[in-house]
């Protein structure tokens, strides 16, 4: 029995060390095809991104986790919202990726009052339209690439973009944030407790599949 | 009914190896899709913080590969038990990064990779109580295959 025992342990370790050193050879042979697929807009950036856990040296600790943010003047006052349309490639390509932030209720409401933000609900169509926050689009996370051509007349990288989802155990915005920072967009906001928060602060909620009108003046 | 000596009769055995295999191989394909958001998960449960952030991408590729070859094996009735050890760590690893993270009072995604289907329906998707009563009944299932295969 337990000479049997040793040698499945054994077996086991083969299978492991097997197993680990294909995987991280094929990522490793992968990960270059990704990339020029990528510089050739054969694949978007954001499908990139999809696949970025094939970077081996990548250091991960500080990602999906960017310290909660003062938001200073500028980022809710004139705000950087650039004319919406198609930016070219080249000119995409000399902009820095740059991480989202993430923001609590208070700073939410305070950019969402201020109208310059476009706030954008990672959800599915579904849970949308059962109440989101009065004039956000629904771009849901899993089908990134259609809502980017979607949207490409009525967003640009260098508008200012809240997203959130259900609450703050909901990865979907992170997702979803993650993808508009690989396609270069400048100044992205995730709300990370999400449509709960929001609901039990008794802000407004707009249902349907519309983004709705945002109320005069919100107390 | 034919136990070879052993407690556990083969019919179990056999939809008890046949189970377990197919749950490794859902839990894998959906962190083989999107292994961005199982880093993400994995990120979450803020254990591979500073230098150890370098391991995340080690374990986005590592693990989905050895879920799904540990699945197959047991499917195929192959290296049963070598397979079913390695399936019995992962489990047993699974339940303590998740207690860990209820012992934290953080409120995670469980990242487990069942987030669809009847599984995700009766154990939800989060890191909590129901996840770890999820990860026991693998391990039963585990147990019951290494017991009958000797």
């Amino acid at each position: 029995m337990w000479n049997n025992l040793k040698t499945d342990i054994i077996r086991a370790i083969w299978i492991f060390a097997i197993v680990a050193v294909a995987s991280i050879l094929f990522n490793w042979i992968r990960t270059p095809v990704l990339s020029a697929l990528a510089d050739n807009n054969t694949i978007s950036r954001a499908s990139l991104k999809d696949h970025r856990g094939v970077f081996l040296n990548d250091n991960w600790s500080h990602k999906g986790r960017p310290e909660q943010v003062e938001l200073e003047d500028e980022n809710t006052g004139d705000g950087q919202t650039g004319e919406a349309g198609k930016v070219e490639n080249d000119e995409l390509e000399q902009r820095e990726m740059k991480e989202y932030l993430i923001i609590d209720l208070e700073q939410t409401k305070l950019l969402w009052d201020d109208g310059e933000c476009i706030f954008v609900d990672a959800r599915s169509p579904e849970e949308y339209e059962s109440g989101h926050i009065p004039g956000a689009i629904n771009w849901p996370h899993d089908a990134f690439d259609e809502y980017h051509e979607k949207y490409r007349d009525i967003i640009s990288p260098d508008d200012c973009i809240v997203v959130y989802c259900e609450d703050e155990s909901c990865d979907f915005s992170a997702d979803l944030a993650d993808s508009l920072v690989w396609e270069y967009f400048q100044e992205v906001y995730r709300f990370k407790n999400g449509i709960n928060e929001w609901m039990s602060a008794i802000y407004p909620l707009a249902e349907g599949p519309d983004p709705g009108e945002k109320p005069e003046q919100v107390e | 009914m034919k136990t070879d000596g052993t407690p556990i009769p083969s019919p179990v055995y056999h939809i008890s190896r046949i189970l377990l295999g197919l749950i490794f191989v859902m839990a894998s394909l959906d962190k083989l899709a999107k292994p961005w958001m199982f880093g993400r998960a994995v990120v979450a449960y803020d254990l591979l913080t500073g230098p150890l952030g370098y391991l995340v991408s080690p374990v986005v590729i590592i693990l989905p590969a050895l879920e799904l070859v540990c699945g197959i094996l047991l499917i195929i009735n192959k290296l049963v038990r070598p397979a079913a050890l390695l399936t019995l760590a992962l489990n047993i690893f699974f339940i303590v990064i998740i207690f860990s993270a209820i012992a934290r009072g953080m409120h995670v995604e469980c990242g487990c990779g069942l987030d669809k289907g009847p599984i995700a329906m009766l154990a939800g998707t989060q890191a909590d109580w129901g996840a770890i009563a999820r990860d026991l009944v693998f391990v039963v299932l585990n147990v019951i295959v290494l017991l009958r295969h000797r």
